[in-house]
């Protein structure tokens, strides 16, 4: 690998939790084991199901993770940028993709395989670690999901996400549309589109256009049984 | 005019079969349809109302918010 694009390599893998702890010397073995690809907009990286398709970095564009129903609708789970990384799940228990990925723009990635990802596993500890700390904040992340999704209400749980999310000051807020939030809330964008308004006519929030203003913090806290 | 003032609902392209119903039920007539798709031409008469967002068959439309304190 050219020594230009074997630091730009690493620089992005700099940004994957996995490789936080990892020195120069084996970031660069990760770097170089790292296979580029490149997808046109619209073309399917990889289906749900299908034997596993590695660790997959995004270096450029924007890649759409998402589940097809049984009655063929397509439901979007994340949409993920330059530096954000998908399918560590499969690449590490050998199982099938748990989700399909396609390219949303013309998009980079850089694929670890799982022959490879163990190999390196075995060869530097640090990495080890890296993942392990990453499964464990993942775990911890689910038993909050199971503690939302088993004892919140669908009106509870975007409670939590609007007073998540919100942002004063100097600080830019994230852009969300109420189909990202119906994602995260395990629901669908009407539920999110009435659960918003009847926060609106209770004075919890006012929507300003392209803003949701968050007015009543404290009684948001009580809906979110925070 | 804030550059957000003039923010106007996302269409996706491929999901858009350019059936017009968003063009009809807009408000203020910020939409129109373009080469089969629907297009904002003036989104700085778009009041972020979302009934064109609501109304999409096809969930082509999306309007972005930004949460704040």
């Amino acid at each position: 690998m050219e020594a230009e694009k074997l630091d730009s390599s690493m620089e992005l893998l700099r940004s994957v939790p996995y490789f936080v702890h990892l020195d120069e010397v084996a970031l660069g073995a990760v770097a170089r084991a790292a296979i580029e690809r490149r997808y046109g907009k619209g073309e399917v990286i990889f289906l749900e199901g299908d034997r596993c398709a590695g660790l997959c970095i995004v270096e450029k564009g924007r890649v759409k993770l998402f589940k097809v129903s049984r009655d063929g609708r397509e439901q979007v789970v994340k949409m993920l940028g330059p530096g954000e990384f998908f399918n560590e799940v499969a690449v590490l228990d050998g199982g099938p993709n748990p989700l399909s990925a396609m390219a949303a723009l013309g998009s980079v990635l850089r694929i670890i395989d799982r022959g490879t990802m163990l190999a390196l596993l075995t060869r530097y500890p640090a990495l080890a670690v890296g993942i392990i700390e990453n499964l464990a904040a993942r775990a911890r992340h689910l038993l909050s999901l199971v503690e939302d999704l088993s004892l919140r209400t669908v009106s509870a749980r975007l409670a939590k996400l609007l007073l998540t999310e919100a942002v004063g000051g100097d600080e830019s807020p994230r852009r969300m549309t109420q189909q990202e939030m119906a994602a995260q809330l395990g629901t669908v964008r009407e539920t999110v589109g009435r659960a918003l308004r009847d926060f609106e006519e209770e004075g919890l929030i006012r929507f300003d256009r392209h803003r949701i203003i968050v007015l009543d913090r404290e009684a948001l806290e009580t809906r979110a049984m925070m | 005019m804030s550059p957000g003032d003039t923010m106007a609902p996302e269409i996706d392209r491929e999901l858009c079969t350019g059936c017009g119903d968003c063009v009809a039920v807009c408000p203020v007539g910020a939409l129109t349809l373009e080469h089969g798709h629907a297009v904002v031409v003036h989104a700085e008469d778009c009041q972020y109302c979302g009934d064109c967002e609501e109304l999409c068959p096809y969930g082509a439309i999306a309007r972005a918010f930004e949460i704040v304190l």
